[in-house]
């Protein structure tokens, strides 16, 4: 793993972590789809374009474990261990799904959309179970199946927006493949990824204070 | 061949959320009433308040307190036979449901905003709208 790739996983998955624990609990406490918006657009858009960029595998799983990290800093508001959990399977969701994918160029936006919808559908059904099967089992030790089946239709049902959203978001990321973040000089590239990388831990902090 | 792959899963997927949001919608969710079922008893909240009184639990996890009637209390009430050998079932109005043990049940809240609360259970046990609660 080189150094910019490493310095790539801290800068996104801090951001990514900020994302969660300031629009992400913006969005929930104003009743909106805050799932919907982090997985299909926030987590599929920052995982998407740094899959295209730096073209290693184990990277997005790498920034999926930051931003769970900095999610749990935040624990004042929402189910503290769902979140970190979701986030954690939408990076091993998308290592699996996009394990041989590495550039979008040669699809076609049909193609696109339909991988933004599979992917973004897929972290946010699993990631959801995920926080069910692994929170009682956290919290108690023990797991009733019967308390997931029960709820998997709705489940399956509140993915839809996810997908929608994944579908509309893998074309539009497309569009800045042009922008490689690391190509910029590293006397420039190294100050700016920590200074980013602490401001997003300082946003998410203060944030969950207030 | 790839290519049609691709749009066959993502029409499989969506058409399986469709079909559930449609199954979802069309089975007749549970509606908060001011009352619950708890073991095949209808108890309603305006009784549970009057004649079991509410107390104030803290949650180590939150951090923050829950105010209402306790969950044991309600066992008790509606007449359980040994509670501490079952298992309850927590269920909200949109399916939603979670299963805890007495010790957590002793340690639980139904509050005035109809959600359950406990002082050691993260918030994904707080179950929301509750309409039933089940003795396993």
């Amino acid at each position: 793993m080189d150094k910019k790739m490493l310095a790539g996983v801290v800068l996104f998955g801090s951001i990514w972590g900020m994302l969660e624990c300031v629009l992400g609990d913006f969005l929930r406490d104003n009743n909106l789809p805050a799932g919907a918006v982090m997985t299909g657009i926030i987590a599929l858009t920052i995982m998407s374009y740094t899959r295209m960029v730096f073209r290693k595998r184990g990277m997005q799983l790498g920034m999926a474990g930051i931003a769970s990290v900095l999610r749990v800093t935040n624990p004042f508001t929402g189910c503290l261990i769902c979140s970190a959990i979701a986030i954690l399977m939408e990076g091993v969701v998308f290592e699996i799904l996009w394990y041989n994918l590495f550039d979008l160029r040669e699809m076609r936006k049909t193609d696109m959309m339909s991988l933004g919808v599979i992917t973004s559908y897929t972290c946010y059904v699993l990631g959801f179970m995920t926080t069910q099967i692994l929170t009682p089992l956290l919290a108690t030790l023990s797991f009733n199946i019967n308390d997931l089946l029960a709820f998997m239709p709705q489940i399956l049902a509140r993915g839809l927006p996810a997908a929608i959203l994944g579908g509309v978001s893998l074309p539009l990321v497309s569009y800045v493949k042009s922008y490689d973040i690391s190509r910029v000089k590293s006397s420039l590239y190294y100050p700016a990824t920590v200074s980013i990388a602490l401001l997003c831990w300082v946003i998410a902090i203060v944030n969950g204070m207030m | 061949m790839k290519r049609n792959a691709l749009m066959l899963v993502a029409s499989l997927l969506l058409l399986v959320s469709i079909a559930s949001n449609l199954y979802v919608g069309g089975v007749e969710n549970s509606v908060s009433t001011g009352c619950i079922d708890v073991n095949g008893v209808k108890v309603c909240f305006i009784e549970l308040y009057e004649k079991i009184g509410t107390v104030t639990i803290h949650n180590s996890i939150t951090n923050e307190s829950y105010t209402g009637v306790p969950l044991y209390s309600i066992i008790q009430f509606v007449g359980v036979n040994e509670p501490e050998k079952h298992y309850y079932t927590i269920i909200g109005a949109d399916g939603y449901r979670k299963t805890v043990s007495w010790n957590d049940m002793k340690s639980g809240v139904l509050t005035e905003n109809n959600r359950v609360a406990f002082e050691n259970l993260p918030k994904a046990f707080m179950v929301r709208d509750v309409v039933k609660i089940e003795v396993v």
